[in-house]
């Protein structure tokens, strides 16, 4: 999909926890600090997903929050990104065989919408440093599927 | 008017707490009347994961309960596995070092909370601030075990990784850089208008709902029970220790259990902290760190072990309860059962909620520090068979449906 | 002059009578017919009564005797002028759109021929009340209606509240007749006559006496009881909210007899012989209470068809209030042109616009109740989805009665505003209050009743007759708000030349465009405003035809962000606390407004009592 230029500004992030430990949650918190320091990017925590550019999700999909996951990811307006942080998320990390768990969640997401465009950061629990980093690299993906530079 | 009351449920999703959980407010225009707490939606099956891994692997489980208090279910499990196997010799050098670990996490939970309360009250000023000064202590951390949260240090038997002296004066330099600024932060609690008005009165808990609800840790000690792991029932580093209780009359306030209450019981605990740690590094023992270095005879010796135990803890939020059981032969753990803090202190919401407004419900929320990671556990034990069956969400509603469809039947021909 | 136009008056009233009579011998016959009897009687008695109209309106009074042409005593005369016809005419758009209504709305009940008797006797009552000329003959038809009414408002006899609302309504009908003809009784014995002309006459030649004045306390507040003004005003919502559907839009008309018979009584009975400005100052107090309580207490109303019973009562006031000012200037020729006109003028106005809006909003909630099965506000939801029609009509009802433009409310209230506030500008700027708040409570509804989340288990638009009933509501509604000067010009006119004789009518239209009004100072034009109004539509469409295209909704993305979970019923705020951070303000205010609506039965009586005793206090020394 192409992007407009609305990306050119500040991203907004909505934090969605589907049924995490905390740790990567904390860890997002702490970018926000001033020793990480991303608002100086802009990035701003919202508190709705309708003001939300980026899906900040973290935590393997339990099955209580599966639905609400898929809802959550369908009232986020387009054009939007997911960014998944922490082991949990990119694959089931620990949770591995549990029975209430439903996978990671981009195999949850492509089942829901094929072209979902996501970004992992993996770690138990990434650095705050390497947020930021997937933040930037983020920034240059999307830059590089609105097709110039 | 109606008088009819509404029903304003929140969550699963929510900017109050950073993790999934569910509470129905009954509420008449802006009051609270009663509220209803529907548990559950992060259960991952912890239990029943650790049922198909030996006792060595349970421990990084264990830590992934929770990211805030994840020292604490590790030092638990340790505990209790420790127990149940029959180890007992643990070198004193590293008793003091979980002490000093379990110390570090309680104040770098403290601080976190501080800042959580000042953001659910609108303070983002002093959310940043002390989270900048909780950097100090994961930098620490972070010397110490390699990473900021999931630290890894405990083993049954002792600890992985040593303190040395180079840490050691760098923890100084943090007790020091902390002792200086922490009258400042207690201030900027303690003498902010805004902050007292928010919490004064707010949210007040018992003597006696704190007993009835068996609340736990900084909530109930702000009503005034003398209830602390540490004191109580000392194991550790803490035996050798003279504690007192971290109540908030010791700070010349009334012990009445409201938010401002908690906060100061919160904020006596980190400097509470501070004296333990430097304590036990002044008179760290020297010696080996572990009962037994080598993994895999400590493996075949959980291989054999047979027994039950308990593993009792003081988590930031409370008393933490580990319940592990081992058979001979079996490699993996049979039965392991969390009760976390958190577990009792939800039912104090049920107590402090009715007649607040909205608006402070995240407040008063915060104040029990609430984290659904360590309690959404479920078991169901059969009774006739003696069986252990793990439900989850979707059996309970399963089960629920097939009953009312079985009772339809019976009441319609 | 044909047979009709010699004895149009009384077969008005002659024609449902008898259909009246006939309804039981045809109940026996078979369950259905009844129906179409009532629904053919009234068709009829419309159409006459219409005729009647066109013939008051082109030759002036007309005068019917039964009885001896001379003499005093044994006859009783039906006097026709503009204000007895425009009641009329009211009464035969109601009656017919009820009967039709009706069809459907108690087809599920037994006694159905019953209900058609009592019903056409509503309609006889009330045009007996209107077209007659004779006191006592007013008094008979009075209690005609009353009595029916007690009858019908009982008829849903499976509940017990119906019972209740019914001997209230008796109760305070009976002692409402009983002293009329305790007034009645005075005039005999005065003078000997019981004709209202010659009453008159007989006064202005000594002025009133003290006896005379007795009877105008006694017989305004009986009068301003059966049109439901505050503080009497305790069975109205009772009776209105037990009643059938459509009988309650009947009820509305017949209420408005009893305003007809109020002005009657002071204009033309009295105001030969004394000064009305008194009279018309107690008008001015009960129109503006019956204002304020009446919306204020609506807001906090639960069931919907009380809610809609107070607003009736609100917006009597805004009638008594226009004519009370008319009457109060009555003697001023100055003042009685610079606004006195146009304040009975809106006030006339606004009595057939109620009374077209009020149904209306009557047989809408009695279409929500037949297919919801409840009247309670906090249980309905959602039913905007499959009753489209209903929930036009709502709307179109819904606006007039806030005085919305380009709605026919809009216009009179408009007239009543401009003239009030030059008379007093508070009691103006009470008015405009009321019409907000009006406008609050049928939001309150409309939210409740027709958006929200579908109901459980599914409904279905409502039946064809009630459709119609309604239908006929909204043509005369869209009709009389299209040409708004044409309609006073034509029907309100005559009235108001009709109670103050030999007044100056000044037209209101210029007579090109039948849609405008223009009083000495505004100007309100329907078409300007349909006009504007759809211009600016176009202007929309066209900026939002210029938007991106490339849009396209995908599944779920409309649904509402609730915390992740799926929108349910139990999401919604209820009804009753859409306004409740108003209500938690004004506590200080309903707290003891509330404790007085006690819905004890001696509590009632006591009001009307004390009120009375005020007025006639007042309009004895005063």
């Amino acid at each position: 999909m192409k992007f407009n230029k609305t990306f050119d500004r500040a991203l907004w992030v909505f934090h969605l926890n589907t049924g995490s430990c905390n740790g990567c949650d904390i860890e997002i918190v702490a970018a926000l600090t001033p020793r990480y320091d991303v608002e100086r990017f802009g990035l701003k925590l919202v508190g709705s997903p309708r003001h939300a550019d980026v899906l900040l999700m973290t935590g393997p999909v339990t099955r209580a929050m599966a639905p609400r996951v898929e809802r959550i990811y369908r009232q986020t307006p387009e054009p939007k990104v997911v960014m998944v942080i922490g082991n949990c998320g990119c694959s089931t990390g620990v949770y591995y065989e549990s029975y209430n768990i439903l996978g990671p969640i981009d195999k949850f997401l492509k089942n829901i919408d094929p072209d979902v465009k996501i970004i992992y950061v993996p770690g138990c629990p990434p650095r705050p440093e390497a947020i930021i980093d997937a933040t930037a690299k983020a920034w240059l993906v999307l830059e590089g599927l609105r097709g110039d530079a | 008017m109606a008088g009819k009351s509404y029903t304003l449920p929140i969550g699963p999703v929510h900017p109050a707490l950073k993790e999934p959980t569910m509470f129905k407010l009954t509420v008449e225009g802006e009051i609270v009347t009663a509220v209803d707490v529907q548990p559950g939606i992060n259960h991952r099956g912890i239990e029943f994961i650790g049922m198909r891994r030996n006792p060595l692997q349970v421990l990084h489980l264990a830590e992934r309960i929770c990211g805030i208090c994840s020292i604490v279910h590790q030092y638990s499990f340790a505990l209790a596995s420790e127990k149940a196997a029959g180890i007992t010799e643990i070198p004193e050098r590293a008793q003091y070092i979980r002490t000093i670990m379990a110390e570090l996490e309680r104040v770098h939970s403290h601080l976190l909370w501080a800042g959580v309360a000042a953001h659910e009250l609108g303070f983002d000023t002093l959310l940043h601030w002390t989270w900048q000064l909780r950097e100090w202590v994961q930098d620490v951390l972070e010397i110490i075990s390699g990473n900021r949260v999931n630290y890894a240090m405990y083993i049954q038997g002792g600890v992985r990784r040593d303190i040395s002296p180079e840490v050691i004066q760098k923890l100084k330099v943090m007790i020091a850089d902390y002792r200086a600024g922490i009258d400042q932060l207690c201030k900027a609690f303690t003498d902010d208008r805004v902050f007292r008005h928010r919490t004064m009165g707010v949210g007040v808990l018992t003597y006696k709902d704190a007993v009835e609800t068996c609340a736990v840790g900084p909530t109930t000690r702000g009503s005034g029970v003398h209830k602390d792991v540490r004191i109580d029932q000392p194991f550790g580093g803490y035996a050798d220790l003279d504690l007192d209780y971290c109540l908030p009359e010791k700070m010349g306030y009334e012990n009445n259990g409201d938010t401002y209450a908690k906060t100061l019981v919160r904020l006596q605990e980190v400097v509470q902290s501070l004296d333990i740690i430097e304590f036990c590094l002044d008179n760290m023992p020297p010696g080996p760190i572990r009962w037994e270095s080598n993994m895999t005879k400590l493996l075949q010796h959980m291989k054999k072990a047979e027994g039950e135990a308990l593993g009792l803890n003081e988590a930031p939020r409370g008393e933490m309860i580990h319940y592990v059981k081992l058979n001979a032969g079996d490699e993996n753990v049979s039965i392991w059962k969390v009760r976390a803090s958190t577990y009792n202190n939800i039912l104090a919401w049920t107590k402090m909620l009715p007649g607040c407004q909205i608006a402070d419900v995240s407040i008063i929320a915060a104040a029990v520090d609430p984290c659904i990671g360590c309690m959404d556990r479920v078991t169901v034990v059969d009774q006739d068979t003696g069986k252990e069956k793990l439900f989850s969400n979707e059996d309970f509603y399963r089960a629920s449906i097939r009953k009312t469809r079985a009772y339809q039947r019976k009441v319609s021909p | 002059m044909s047979f009709l136009d010699t004895h149009g008056a009384i077969l008005t009233i002659i024609v449902p009578l008898f259909a009246a009579f006939l309804m039981p011998l045809l109940g026996k016959l078979s369950q259905k017919a009844p129906r179409f009897l009532a629904a053919g009687a009234l068709a009829l008695s419309s159409a006459l009564a219409i005729r009647l109209a066109i013939q008051v309106w082109d030759s002036g009074t007309i005068v019917y005797t039964l009885g001896s042409a001379t003499g005093t005593i044994f006859r009783i005369q039906l006097i026709v002028d503009g204000m007895g016809i425009f009641m009329a005419l009211i009464m035969a758009i109601v009656s017919l759109a009820v009967a039709i209504y009706s069809w459907s709305n108690i087809d599920r009940y037994t006694g159905q021929e019953k209900y058609y008797a009592l019903l056409l006797l509503v309609t006889v009552g009330s045009y007996g009340m209107v077209l007659t000329g004779d006191m006592f003959n007013l008094f008979v038809f009075f209690e005609i209606s009353s009595i029916s009414l007690c009858g019908l408002v009982a008829f849903r006899s499976q509940r017990g509240e119906s019972f209740e609302a019914a001997f209230k309504y008796m109760l305070y009908s009976t002692i409402s007749g009983v002293m009329i003809l305790f007034a009645i009784g005075i005039f005999y014995g005065q003078y000997g006559l019981l004709h209202m002309v010659g009453i008159s006459n007989a006064m202005a030649v000594n002025g009133s006496t003290m006896l005379d004045k007795i009877a105008l306390g006694l017989l305004a507040t009986v009068f301003a009881m059966k049109a439901g003004s505050v503080p009497m005003h305790m069975t109205t919502p009772d009776a209105y909210g037990e009643a059938p559907a459509g009988i309650t839009a009947l009820f509305v008309a017949a209420s408005q007899a009893g305003l007809y018979a109020l002005f009657r009584t002071g204009f033309t009975i009295y105001s030969s012989g004394m000064n009305m400005t008194t009279l018309g100052w107690v008008l001015i107090v009960l129109g503006v209470l019956s204002m304020f309580i009446g919306v204020t207490m609506a807001l906090v109303q639960s069931d919907i068809k009380r809610l809609m019973a107070y607003h009736a009562i609100s917006q009597t006031g805004y009638m008594l209030l226009g004519v009370g000012v008319g009457m109060a200037v009555m003697a001023d020729p100055v003042l009685m042109a610079q606004y006195g006109v146009d304040a009975m003028r809106g006030g006339i106005f606004h009595i057939i616009n109620h009374a077209m809006y009020k149904g209306l909003l009557f047989l809408t909630a009695g279409a929500i109740i037949h297919r919801m099965g409840t009247s309670d506000l906090n249980e309905m939801h959602g039913l905007g989805r499959n009753m489209k029609w209903t929930a036009i009509m709502f709307i179109l009802g819904a606006l007039a009665i806030a005085g919305l433009p380009p709605t026919n409310g809009f216009s009179s209230k408009f007239i009543i505003y401009e003239s009030v506030y030059q008379f007093n500008p508070i009691l103006a700027v009470i008015a405009m209050l009321v019409s907000i708040l009006t406008l609050a409570s049928f939001v309150k509804v409309f939210y409740s009743a027709f958006l929200g989340p579908r109901p459980s288990k599914p409904v279905k638009e409502a039946p064809a007759s009630m459709l119609l009933g309604m239908g006929i509501f909204s043509a005369v509604i869209v009709i009389l708000s299209l040409f708004p000067g044409f309609i006073i010009e034509k029907i309100v006119d005559p009235a108001v030349s009709a109670l103050v004789p030999g007044v100056e009518l000044t037209p209101l239209s210029s007579g090109f465009f039948p849609s405008t009004i223009i009083t000495g100072d505004g100007f309100w034009s329907v078409l300007v405003f349909i006009g504007a109004f759809v211009s600016i539509m176009i202007i929309a469409s066209l900026i939002r035809s210029m938007g991106n295209k490339g849009f396209t909704k995908r599944k779920g993305m409309g649904q509402p962000y609730y915390f992740g979970n799926r929108v349910t019923a139990s999401a919604r705020v209820s009804g009753g606390n859409v306004y409740w951070g108003f209500l938690k303000a004004m506590e200080r205010y309903y707290k003891p407004v509330k404790a007085e609506h006690t819905g004890d039965a001696n509590d009632y009586v006591a009001w009307l009592l004390i009120t009375m005793a005020v007025i006639l206090a007042v309009v004895v020394f005063l």
